[in-house]
């Protein structure tokens, strides 16, 4: 694998605007180009064990087996389903009362907090976020999508790349994508100048760092399974009982 | 024209739903919170829904054979054995619907004739009684009450029975009470049904939300009872598929046979699409229903607990997707508790009465909903007890 030289931007001046950044990237591209054929079975081979990985396959496992025979389940198998509705619960609304989800799933609010941070200690679960539409707020907000081609080490793939851009504060998301190009990066800024100097500056600079196309997001319909801009309306109408 | 010269007794006589005025009163209340609606808040499957698309995409749009397309019913005959543990022959023995509510439909129509009583346990979903009137059948009302769990009692049922009894309607799981007859109550009613001539219409509409620790059991499904029962059936509840309207009878071929007959000539055949896309429910969607009867059973668990927290006791409903939390603590009606919930917090919910006499004292709470609406609810109605000073909870 041939990585490419990198050009630190000396040769190109920095955009300002959509149009220039487009511009950018276009000449930025060539180093691409240089880079020659990707091996994309290089990539498929590139997953890291997930720390959760184990406990998924049991999850599907367990499930498969109850939708078949509901009833033998055991006991062990019960406290991975029931930590599956946990982690669904939470995914969909994370600020409901412990007491709430306890009573939901049949557990003593103690042993749901026990098992919230047993996933917590474990990584599965990352976090705790609120869903905020800025544009509502009338906050000034730019996001970004960025698909970006890197050159892959031998040693560790992918992952040094994306951990180096994961270090960013700019950046919101990191995923290893399979398809055209390698990795794709979320980016949240003030202004688009901000998120095109980033790009410029900062991304395209670094050394594994092939080619970026910058995609502005215009507007937000949905995301994380919620709606942003109609609200999801309760149709049903009352007929008879 | 004189209308009401016109207009057939039988028809005009008939009892109006006891819940539209509830209805039109919270239209117009913007801000109004509905626990009322009795059909999945879940979109049919995308599997089903691009399997009706298909069929119209393909033209599939004549009628069917009047019991409905072969291939359905033959899945439907599957569906039963895999789940039930029902045999049925597809040919002769199935008769494909609009919705659950013309199988009930056709088959009090097929057996009831002037004078003939009809057993209708309570509290109960609303067509039993307008129908058996229509056909000049007289409804014989049988309590169940909260401390039997809302069952039908062998005793009870044996003490309404009449040299006139020809049809029992066997409701459960119930709506609105959400209680279940589990194999030993349905043993003992089978018990008091098999040596007369008396049939069972077993609505079982609500038969895959069923949160007990042991699966539905068809009453169909006893010995000797699958020769005097017509089991209804359908898709409405069960794959969230309420405005495709299809549902299906299976029983003994005669009845099945003169139920097929008035279909022929009141409806000719169910929706054509709504068959394709049932074909698909019934091939690919088993993991559905068990998502979203896991979705329903967490919300239950909340409903219930909350009501119970704020001493309006709940029984626990193992079936449908209702709670049926009693009132009788606040000293109030029915009708009085849900009109002042609904004008003092903008929360409609179903007076028990609606669904019988036996019902007064109670209400109906669907659980239908998303959690962070029945949360909401919940806590308008904890307020309004606060409020009233009839809070007795926690």
């Amino acid at each position: 694998m041939v990585s490419a030289v990198p050009d630190p931007g000396a040769a190109h001046s920095y955009p300002s605007s959509i149009a220039d950044l487009a511009k950018f990237e276009h000449t930025f591209c060539k180093k691409e180009q240089i880079a020659g054929g990707k091996d994309i079975l290089y990539k498929n081979q590139m997953q890291s064990p997930v720390p959760c990985a184990i406990l998924i396959d049991n999850f599907l496992l367990i499930r498969g087996k109850c939708h078949k025979q509901r009833a033998w389940v055991t006991t062990a198998e019960k406290e991975y389903m029931i930590m599956e509705q946990l982690l669904k619960i939470l995914e969909d609304n994370a600020r409901l009362p412990v007491e709430d989800i306890a009573t939901m799933l049949n557990k003593s609010p103690a042993e749901v907090a026990a098992m919230m941070d047993l996933a917590r200690a474990q990584g599965i679960i990352k976090g705790y976020k609120t869903l905020v539409d800025w544009e509502k707020a009338g906050v000034n907000r730019v996001e970004a999508v960025i698909e970006l081609n890197v050159s892959p080490k031998k040693s560790r793939g992918f992952d040094e790349i994306a951990a180096t851009i994961a270090a960013f504060d700019e950046v919101e998301s990191v995923l290893l994508m399979s398809g055209g190009y390698d990795l794709q990066l979320v980016i949240k800024g003030q202004t688009f100048q901000e998120i095109a100097l980033f790009v410029a500056k900062r991304l395209s600079p670094l050394d594994d760092v092939l080619s970026t196309a910058t995609h502005f997001v215009l507007r937000t319909y949905k995301k994380e399974g919620r709606l942003y801009q109609d609200e999801e309306i309760d149709e049903r109408e009352c007929t008879v009982l | 024209m004189d209308y009401d010269k016109l207009i057939a007794p039988a028809a005009e006589a008939m009892r109006p739903s006891g819940i539209r005025k509830f209805f039109d009163l919270a239209a117009d209340m913007p801000e109004c919170i509905s626990l009322g609606v009795g059909e999945p808040d879940f979109k049919t499957p995308w599997a089903v829904r691009e399997a009706g698309i298909e069929s119209l995409e393909h033209g599939r749009t004549r009628y069917t054979s009047n019991a409905g397309l072969k291939e359905l019913r033959a899945e439907i005959c599957r569906y039963l054995d895999r789940r039930m543990g029902l045999h049925y022959d597809p040919l002769q023995q199935v008769l494909v619907t609009v919705g659950g509510s013309e199988a009930i439909d056709m088959c009090i129509r097929t057996l009831v004739q002037p004078g003939d009583e009809v057993i209708i346990p309570e509290p109960c979903f609303v067509c039993y009684e307008p129908i058996t009137t229509l056909s000049g059948g007289v409804p014989v009302h049988v309590a169940c009450r909260q401390e039997d769990q809302f069952r039908l009692r062998a005793d009870a049922l044996k003490a309404a029975i009449t040299p006139k009894t020809k049809l029992l309607i066997m409701p459960f799981p119930n709506n609105p009470t959400g209680a279940v007859m589990e194999r030993e109550d349905l043993e003992a009613v089978a018990q008091v049904l098999r040596d007369t001539n008396i049939m069972v219409l077993s609505d079982e509409i609500y038969a895959e939300l069923n949160y007990g620790l042991r699966p539905h059991v068809s009453i169909a499904s006893l010995p000797g009872m699958a020769e005097r029962t017509v089991v209804v059936n359908g898709f409405s509840k069960s794959y969230a598929m309420t405005g495709w309207r299809l549902g299906y009878a299976c029983g003994p071929a005669p009845i099945i046979k003169i139920m097929t007959k008035i279909h022929q000539s009141a409806i000719m055949s169910a929706p054509t699409t709504s068959q394709y896309a049932a074909i698909t429910a019934l091939k690919e969607c088993d993991g559905e229903i068990d998502r979203m009867r896991d979705e329903y059973n967490m919300r239950r668990r909340l409903v219930v607990h909350s009501f119970n927290d704020m001493g309006l006791t709940c029984f626990e409903p193992r079936g449908a997707f209702y709670a049926f939390p009693c009132l009788k603590s606040t000293g109030m009606s029915s009708e009085e508790f849900c009109t002042r919930l609904l004008e003092e917090k903008h929360v409609a919910i179903i007076p028990g009465n609606a669904f019988g006499s036996s019902g007064e004292g109670y209400a109906r709470v669907s659980y239908a909903y998303s959690v962070e609406h029945l949360t909401e609810a919940l806590k308008r109605i904890r307020e309004f007890l606060q409020e009233n000073h009839l809070y007795n909870g926690n």
